[in-house]
């Protein structure tokens, strides 16, 4: 194994790695830091990972869990996890979300043909609070069920459920322009 | 419109959106790192990126002194009164029924615990603290080392 053995396989996933951390922190700094990490883990066993045929998984699987731990050790471990617990012990108001629903129907539809739609959208799912964020992008982008989401985050399935809800009612609001706080 | 309306149309539209890029500078950063690790003394590495007998080595310095330790502390007393309390009885009695090749080992065995009672015992919680010490100072001596010959501490390396 050389230098530039790890350096073509760290060119080969880097996209893949910074993508998921970047996703899921919302911010491009921490999602460096978190990416270095991964990489360095992935040099400790470069020899078991280079011919596998699951370490784009395994590449996943790392960055995902460093990227929790971070948001749950370093950066609002207080807000993160406090947050999911008191929604959690929070009556949910399905009236008021259907509401909302309701109002979204009658918005005009969003036109993701344009760049700046899209960017909106990449900034609104970057501004959203970690506890919405999170399982978003591991349902959406990392494919994840909403009972593997739970189980990594420690909360039950309705709680999750009730958080992407959310999260995707303050990303339509964002696109169709309805700029309420999330 | 309906969750499920909602989900289906946010979920096309976040698999629409162009994967974010790795800056540039990532994969320099991350060399440099794996050569600031490469160049890290062994001892100063995460214990798991050791090699496997170093490790089950260190494991065994740091736990069997503390097993002992905890035996010849706690053993007995845990042994003796064991026994009253579940009401059997005293070793004395009940190696009388067994073997004698048995017997002469248990002998032998007391003979032996007697002598570290005596001689090795007393200054056995000593030694220990003096192993810790000198490892502690070790430590310190290993990482003013590096800290000269490299310019750096090792913790900042990894």
């Amino acid at each position: 194994m050389t230098d530039a053995d790890f350096e073509a396989f760290v060119r080969r996933f880097e996209d893949m790695v910074f993508a998921t951390a970047v996703r899921l922190l919302g911010n491009h700094a921490e999602a460096e830091d978190v990416a270095q990490t991964v990489f360095l883990k992935a040099f400790e066993r470069f020899g078991q990972l280079a011919d596998s045929p699951a370490v784009a998984g395994w590449l996943k699987t790392v960055t995902t869990n460093l990227c929790l731990n971070h948001l749950s050790r370093y950066r609002s471990r207080w807000r993160f996890f406090g947050d999911l617990r008191r929604d959690e012990a929070d009556s949910d108001s399905p009236a008021a979300d259907e509401a909302v629903l309701d109002t979204l129907a009658a918005d005009a539809p969003f036109d993701l043909e344009r760049a700046e739609e899209l960017e909106r959208l990449e900034r609104a799912l970057a501004e959203l609070p970690a506890h919405q964020r999170v399982p978003l992008v591991l349902f959406h982008f990392e494919e994840q069920s909403t009972q593997q989401i739970a189980a990594a985050l420690g909360v039950s399935v309705a709680k999750v459920k009730t958080d992407m809800h959310r999260g995707r009612l303050a990303l339509r609001r964002q696109l169709v322009g309805i700029h309420d706080p999330v | 419109m309906t969750p499920s309306d909602l989900e289906r149309e946010l979920h096309d539209a976040l698999r629409r959106l162009p994967s974010p890029r790795a800056p540039r500078s990532l994969t320099p950063r991350v060399m440099a790192a794996v050569r600031a690790r490469r160049e890290t003394p062994w001892f100063a590495r995460p214990m798991t990126t050791w090699p496997l007998a170093l490790q089950a080595l260190t494991i065994a310095l740091a736990v069997v002194p503390l097993a002992v330790l905890g035996v010849w502390v706690f053993g007995g007393g845990v042994l003796q009164n064991g026994t009253a309390a579940l009401g059997l009885p005293r070793p004395a009695a009940w190696s009388q029924g067994l073997p004698p090749v048995v017997r002469q080992a248990m002998e032998q065995a007391s003979t032996v615990l007697v002598l570290w009672r005596l001689f090795f015992g007393p200054v056995l919680v000593y030694a220990a603290a003096f192993a810790v010490a000198v490892g502690g100072v070790f430590a310190v001596c290993a990482a003013a080392l590096t800290w000269v010959v490299r310019g750096r501490a090792p913790a900042q390396a990894g």
